[in-house]
């Protein structure tokens, strides 16, 4: 208890630390600053900064457990995470130029702009904030279960609660003052410990060193069933896979954490280079852990608790140390999770709900409503966790959550890649959509077996589209709309400069860009 | 101690910062810099979405992923055949991004500033 209690201690003291001393004295006072960082961040900061949004602590506990428990079934998260991380690079020009462009600040302000609609702003808005909601709610309901393991079961679920919950929202202080500056500069040694020591202690196990009670050897001998495929006989459908993977994949850039990593980029190379190294972190981690809990399907302690199987290998590897190093890498993968959600959750409250067109507020305004959304969305948080603590509904609402956020998908993408649609469309798809995923995720929270399995979200997805081409089909876009949609794309066609904070014009330089076109069709 | 770049003399912890927002291109072979700028953007843009497609295949077709389903052997690095694919595909895309970012690196496509000064 002592030991994981000190080490708990220890990394929070570090964090706080990192915060004190990265905290700026003077600031520019820019909402652009507060929001994105002023657009100032390297390819690693972005990158250890989405990986923090990305992997939650509970990727130790729910994914771990579906290794250990379930062999094959935890690779999905690889599947998914690898194609819709990699996603992010084919839209980086585009999506970066309109934000630097535009002084962008999140992604239903693109939407908004896209479209010419609030509608659709506040709408992707909504959806996102509620998305977020429940998982930053299960989020802190894991750090009670996380002290609870930290102090060896002596103080009680209530306790620990309270003492996870307190933990949490005392970092959030500096996460509302600080804004995106403050998140960034913590993720980075938030990261390294959560998958960085985790993946270096996978590894020393994989190779059987020592006391290790696992060894990679084991896989090559795992029984069948743990090969098998959901959906390869069983009770899932041949569709479940897919499903999963592919909600996975176009859900990876509808979560407001993972867009707003673009904005904070200095430059396209950045979101490039982020994209790459984010792939790299992300699945050399996630690979080793999903190893060491396929390796440890033979250890019985955790074939009995495949979900706690990453606190009990570390127990049996090195005793009360490693477990003790156990929580800490939990903790911080957790934390740095809940910050992202609060400080996008946040931002987007005040830029894109509150914020009215026409009526634009001054950066003081919206730095402060941005404050006050923070907090008032972590006490609604922390209320929450607390009333709802033990409710397994609320696993149900964040299974939602997840359908329902692949619904800004369709505008999403379709808005970026496409000139087609119109506002009209974006609005009402994202509304049935989410209204059906919401609808058939409550009656069919897993999957849908008369469909193959395929979840609620799919379906809804599939409406959202229909919705979206059909209205486009029936309206059309006028001449002027047409007009607009054109001057917007020619924007992400041309170099766009980021010029301090501050709003920038496109830098509509059409003979460099254009020259170097020719010289590649001349080449 | 601080690392500095040979070329520009920006510091690491800089370009970390986002203080350099344009580094000088990787350095390549003249080779590998020819046959960069050699490419069209159309053939660029067809190849990373081939590469694209076939991950997405593979991992997302049913016939495909179901083909796959509890095969042990051939057991490759001490991985079930299914295991190593899932990691192969992955490795595949991320090293595929690698070689594209490369390439358009030597391009100069990556920096506003080179674009638009045609560099």
């Amino acid at each position: 208890m002592v030991v994981s209690l000190g080490l708990l201690s220890i990394f929070y003291l570090v964090v706080i630390g990192i915060l004190y001393t990265t905290q700026r004295k003077e600031s520019t006072g820019s909402f652009s600053e507060y929001a994105v960082g002023g657009r100032s961040y390297g390819p690693w900061y972005v990158a250890m900064s989405y990986v923090n949004s990305w992997w939650p602590g509970s990727t130790f506990i729910a994914f771990f457990g579906m290794a250990a428990g379930a062999g094959i079934f935890g690779f999905y998260g690889l599947a998914y995470s690898t194609l819709g991380v990699g996603l992010m690079y084919f839209l980086a020009t585009r999506a970066w130029r309109w934000g630097a462009a535009y002084d962008l600040q999140s992604q239903p302000d693109l939407l908004g702009k896209r479209f010419d609609s609030h509608a659709v702003r506040v709408i992707a808005s909504v959806v996102g904030v509620i998305a977020v909601f429940p998982w930053v709610v299960l989020g802190m309901q894991a750090l009670g279960e996380l002290f609870h393991v930290a102090s060896g079961g002596t103080w009680s679920v209530a306790v620990s609660l309270v003492v996870g919950i307190a933990v949490i929202v005392v970092r959030q202080i500096w996460t509302v003052n600080m804004g995106m500056r403050g998140l960034i500069m913590t993720d980075m040694f938030q990261g390294i410990v959560a998958y960085g020591v985790s993946t270096l202690i996978g590894v020393i196990m994989l190779t059987g060193m020592g006391s290790s009670p696992i060894s990679l050897s084991t896989l090559a001998t795992l029984p069948e069933q743990f090969l098998r495929i959901p959906g390869d006989g069983g009770s899932y459908g041949p569709l479940y896979w897919f499903a999963l993977i592919f909600t996975g994949v176009i859900g990876a850039l509808c979560w407001p954490m993972s867009f707003q990593r673009i904005y904070t980029a200095s430059s396209v190379r950045a979101v490039k280079a982020s994209t790459i190294r984010t792939m790299l972190i992300s699945g050399v981690f996630y690979t080793v852990l999903m190893l060491v809990g396929m390796a440890a399907v033979t250890v019985p302690e955790v074939a009995a608790d495949p979900q706690g199987g990453w606190f009990t290998l570390l127990d049996q590897f090195g005793g009360t140390w490693l477990t003790g190093l156990a929580v800490v890498t939990v903790f911080a993968a957790a934390m740095g999770h809940i910050d992202g959600s609060v400080q996008v959750s946040g931002l987007q409250i005040a830029n894109d709900i509150v914020q009215r067109p026409g009526k634009p507020l001054s950066d003081r305004q919206l730095t402060y409503i941005a404050k006050g959304s923070m907090a008032g969305f972590m006490l609604l948080a922390t209320v929450v966790a607390f009333s709802t603590f033990n409710m397994t509904r609320l696993q149900l609402l964040a299974q939602i959550s997840y359908q329902l956020v692949v619904q800004i998908s369709v505008p999403l993408f379709l808005g970026i890649f496409w000139r087609g649609g119109n506002k009209y469309g974006a609005a009402a798809g994202m509304v049935f959509g989410s209204l059906v995923a919401s609808i058939m995720t409550f009656f069919f929270p897993d999957d849908i077996p008369a469909l193959g399995s395929l979840t609620g979200g799919i379906v809804g997805l599939a409406v959202n589209l229909v919705v979206y081409l059909v209205v486009y089909a029936v309206m059309g876009q006028g001449e002027e709309e047409r007009e607009r949609v054109n001057r917007f794309f020619e924007v992400a066609q041309r170099p766009t400069r980021r010029i301090g904070a501050a709003v920038t014009e496109p830098v509509l330089v059409a003979s460099g860009a254009d020259e170097l076109r020719d010289e590649d069709r001349e080449l | 101690m601080q690392l500095r770049c040979a070329r520009s003399g920006a510091s690491a912890l800089m370009w970390m910062d986002g203080d350099v927002s344009s580094p000088p291109p990787l350095q390549g072979g003249s080779d590998m810099r020819e046959f960069a700028r050699s490419l069209t953007p159309r053939s660029i843009m067809t190849g990373s979405v081939v590469l694209y497609a076939v991950v997405l295949v593979m991992v997302l077709f049913p016939p495909a992923y179901m083909s796959v389903s509890g095969m042990r052997n051939p057991v490759i690095l001490g991985l079930p055949f299914v295991v190593f694919y899932y990691i192969f595909n992955a490795a595949l895309l991320g090293v595929g991004l690698t070689v594209l970012y490369r390439i358009e690196d030597l391009r100069g496509e990556l920096d506003e500033r080179r674009i638009e000064e045609g560099e």
